[in-house]
């Protein structure tokens, strides 16, 4: 039976601005998929920038791929499939949101955006 | 007597029946991360368990040497925290017990921090330690939630302990939300650690960040009268009869449990590793 596991890489996650997942160890697997979900309540559209990275040593990191999520209504839910990936991983990037959500924000009528992301592995 | 035993389990010493082995070669085995307890919001967790680190498989691959694997085979249990002094990573496995008897647990572990710097780096890391979080059954009379705790204090502030702690006392436990259902404590904090008497100890942390060299553990505890009996580190054998676990009286929900967690603490802003090669609990045979 293959082997299978689901790592919680952001429970809950503040990010406004750049961020980046903790290091991954991913040697054993290979395919993978990150799921980032928007948590409500908070903005409805919201954009994130991201890079999947990869790193031989868990310290220095090259990007494998890139691409833009746009958290909307429709869309609280985004991920990324990957494979031949070596033995680490992490996801950075970048969370933007509209002034005027920012405005929301700082003014307490809505939350700062919230993120679990989640990495879901299989050998 | 001599058994006759693959050299993966023959490097334990067993009470009669084995409850568990958990070979990381195997994958996680039931060993996950520990989130705060919450109620209708991740928002309602105790702050001190919001940064708490999820255990991963890994092959310890270092920078300079490549590849290190387990002491078995490819793949160890890694706590990682995060990169900042006080920060913990947490891995517990949740049974449940059948008969109050004498449980002993044993560990193969090592601890390093990131190397991320060409240094000695030796007091990066500032503990590694053991639980476990066990309940009484629910027919006994003045039934206690009884959580024994030891912990290696590698380094401090000041530098170099090198010395085995325990906890007897705990904090608040707080309701979370607003329903009444839900508690939680922080236990894990650095307040009310206590020196094991004579728990100082010299390991091998063998020079640089990159070279693992792994330990034995071995804790022995009592169900019967939910007490420490003994505490094994490698050459060192510690007699603990005479020390008390965190003890609170039992929760709702919480009859005949037994949990198991590691848990590693950095030093300084690198993030700090514990590997478990692989854990084994037995028990007495009643």
């Amino acid at each position: 039976m293959r082997q299978s596991h689901t790592a919680v890489v952001a429970r809950n996650a503040a990010w406004d601005g750049p961020f980046a997942t903790e290091p991954w160890e991913a040697a054993w697997a290979t395919e993978a998929i990150y799921f980032v979900r928007l948590l409500p309540p908070g903005p409805l559209r919201v954009s994130m920038q991201y890079s999947v990275e990869i790193s031989p040593d868990g310290i220095h990191w090259a990007e494998l791929s890139q691409g833009t999520f746009e958290f909307d209504e429709q869309n609280s839910l985004w991920y990324r499939q990957l494979n031949h990936f070596g033995g680490w991983l992490r996801l950075s990037g970048r969370v933007s949101y509209s002034p005027e959500m920012r405005r929301s924000a700082s003014r307490r009528y809505i939350r700062e955006p919230r993120f679990m992301a989640y990495l879901t592995l299989k050998s | 007597m001599t058994r006759n035993l693959p050299p993966a389990l023959d490097l334990f010493d067993p009470l009669d029946r084995i409850l568990v082995h958990d070979d990381f070669n195997r994958g996680m085995q039931g060993w996950t991360g520990l989130v705060g307890n919450y109620e209708d919001s991740l928002d309602s967790m105790l702050p001190e368990y919001a940064d708490l680190r999820d255990p991963m498989l890994s092959n310890l691959t270092v920078w300079d040497t490549g590849t290190d694997g387990s002491l078995h085979g490819n793949y160890a249990m890694k706590l990682a925290t995060l990169p900042r002094p006080g920060a913990l990573a947490v891995a517990i496995k949740r049974l449940t017990w059948r008969v109050a008897t004498r449980i002993r647990w044993e560990s193969i572990v090592t601890f390093k921090p990131e190397a991320s710097e060409l240094e000695l780096s030796n007091t990066d890391v500032r503990a590694f330690g053991i639980l476990l979080d066990l309940q009484d059954g629910d027919r006994k009379a003045h039934p206690h939630r009884v959580m024994p705790h030891i912990r290696y204090l590698n380094a401090d502030e000041f530098g170099r302990m090198e010395q085995w702690q325990y906890k007897s006392t705990h904090r608040t436990v707080h309701d979370i939300g607003g329903r009444g259902e839900t508690k939680s404590h922080f236990h894990l904090g650095p307040d009310g650690w206590n020196d094991l008497p004579n728990g100082g100890q010299r390991l091998c942390y063998n020079e640089i960040a990159t070279k693992h060299n792994w330990y034995y553990l071995r804790l022995d505890f009592d169900l019967r009268d939910m007490q420490f009996r003994e505490f094994q580190c490698n050459n060192r054998t510690y007699e603990c009869r005479d020390i008390e676990p965190i003890r609170i009286p039992a929760m709702p929900n919480l009859w005949c449990m037994l949990n198991l967690a590691y848990f590693v603490e950095s030093n300084s802003t690198k993030r700090a590793f514990l590997y478990v090669d692989s854990s084994l609990l037995s028990t007495d045979r009643e």
